[in-house]
């Protein structure tokens, strides 16, 4: 981000005497404090394997829905305010693989005290009642 | 936040232990290629304080404000300038004026309606803060003062100022960056281009600062650094409706640079 080139670089970090930032539409606000935000990526491996053969393999995408499930239910003071976003998820190779398959990686990002913006998570779930190759 | 990130890895650990335990046969030989990571990046940094009331840019827009009967709120939030905040350096985040809503969702939406107010308030807050009409000794420390800030104004032939600042608002906590993603509603009106007031923003500034840099002129005033405004602009262009390819509206970041030897530079790139 050209942002943070400008703030990296000595000859101009000293010789900045204001930055005006320009987010967003409105004038109904000024930003004179800046919140902090903590992003993480989470990935899981496994070995892979079909769904049907090697059922019962460590499967990262159930791992990963359980890390979501237990991580979400920790409560977070009101004040100061503190928030968790899960952002992004990923993985998977098809309804009839477990997901870690290969150097396929799970993962997704966390976003800790980051923002109360919905960002939509989807979430495609393939089930399949076993039928050989 | 730290308890949050150790709360995240117990977690995944939890979870990497109850997947890997109860698999029986099946398991055999599979915790080997097993792994799990967590990878921490692209954080923001907070300001770790309060807000800069006596940073002469909050000083500045909340004069600006006042000229322009305009009641903004005082925030905290997670915006581009998270970077000099938390470098203690003077920074704030305003709008680009117009109304927006539905932010990070599929739905965001801008309407330009309106936004002269946004500008006006850009514009006259660059030039407070570039010391414009001030009688050729610049600096940054100076630039702020009412009878700087009155000239300014005189210059880009507007009322005077009226520099009663009242105390600052209460901090409300919010995500105030409507308008900053990429999706363009059908409210956008067919308009002209805001950028390019931005642009015209950032050569006033220049030339101005340009202008002042009288040459031979011994009683320069030391400035604390004076002689560069960081513009970081992240807001929407106004692209005619009948455009269907949403990209080319995207935001872009625009940086603005001059000098006391009248050099200045100006960069907008796609961000």
């Amino acid at each position: 981000m050209a942002c943070g080139i400008f703030f990296s670089t000595p000859r101009w970090k000293d010789s900045i005497a204001y930055s005006v930032v320009l987010d967003g539409a409105g004038a109904d606000t000024i930003v004179a404090e800046a919140l902090g935000s903590r992003r993480f990526e989470v990935i899981v491996r496994g070995p892979g394997g079909h769904s049907w053969s090697d059922f019962g393999a460590p499967n990262p995408i159930v791992i990963l829905a359980r890390a979501i499930d237990t991580f979400t239910a920790t409560p977070v003071p009101a004040t100061p305010k503190t928030t968790f976003n899960i952002g992004v998820i990923r993985g998977g190779t098809s309804v009839n693989s477990n997901s870690g398959i290969g150097q396929h990686e799970s993962g997704y990002t966390v976003d800790l005290d980051g923002g109360d913006g919905a960002v939509g998570a989807d979430a495609a779930a393939g089930a399949e009642s076993g039928s050989g190759r | 936040m730290e308890r949050l990130e150790q709360t995240l890895r117990l977690a995944l650990n939890r979870a990497v232990e109850d997947e890997t335990a109860g698999g029986g046969d099946a398991v055999v030989g599979a915790e080997a290629a097993f792994g799990s990571e967590l990878r921490s990046g692209g954080n923001r940094e907070s300001s770790g304080g309060g807000t800069r009331c006596g940073f002469a840019d909050f000083t500045c827009i909340r004069a600006v404000d006042a000229q322009l009967n305009n009641a903004a709120q005082v925030q905290r939030a997670s915006t581009d300038a998270n970077i000099p905040l938390s470098l203690g350096l003077e920074a704030i985040a305003i709008g680009g004026g117009g109304s927006g809503g539905g932010a990070h969702t599929l739905q965001e939406w801008f309407d330009s309606n309106g936004r002269e107010l946004g500008l006006k308030r850009i514009l006259l807050t660059l030039l407070a803060l570039a010391g414009a009409g001030d009688d050729g000794r610049l600096s940054g420390a100076e630039a702020h003062r009412p009878r700087n800030l009155f000239a300014a104004l005189k210059r880009c032939a507007t009322q005077r100022l009226n520099f009663a600042i009242t105390s600052p608002d209460a901090v409300v906590e919010s995500h105030p960056s409507t308008g900053s993603g990429q999706a363009v509603s059908q409210k956008m009106r067919d308009v002209g281009h805001p950028a390019f007031v931005v642009a015209f923003c950032c050569f006033t500034v220049l030339f101005l600062r340009a202008q002042n840099a009288v040459p031979g002129q011994t009683a320069v005033a030391p400035g604390p650094k004076a002689d560069v405004i960081f513009v970081h602009a992240n807001v929407y262009t106004g692209c005619p409706r009948t455009r269907n390819s949403v990209p080319s509206c995207a935001k872009r970041p625009c940086c603005a640079r001059g000098s006391h030897s009248g050099v200045g530079r100006m960069w907008i790139s796609k961000s």
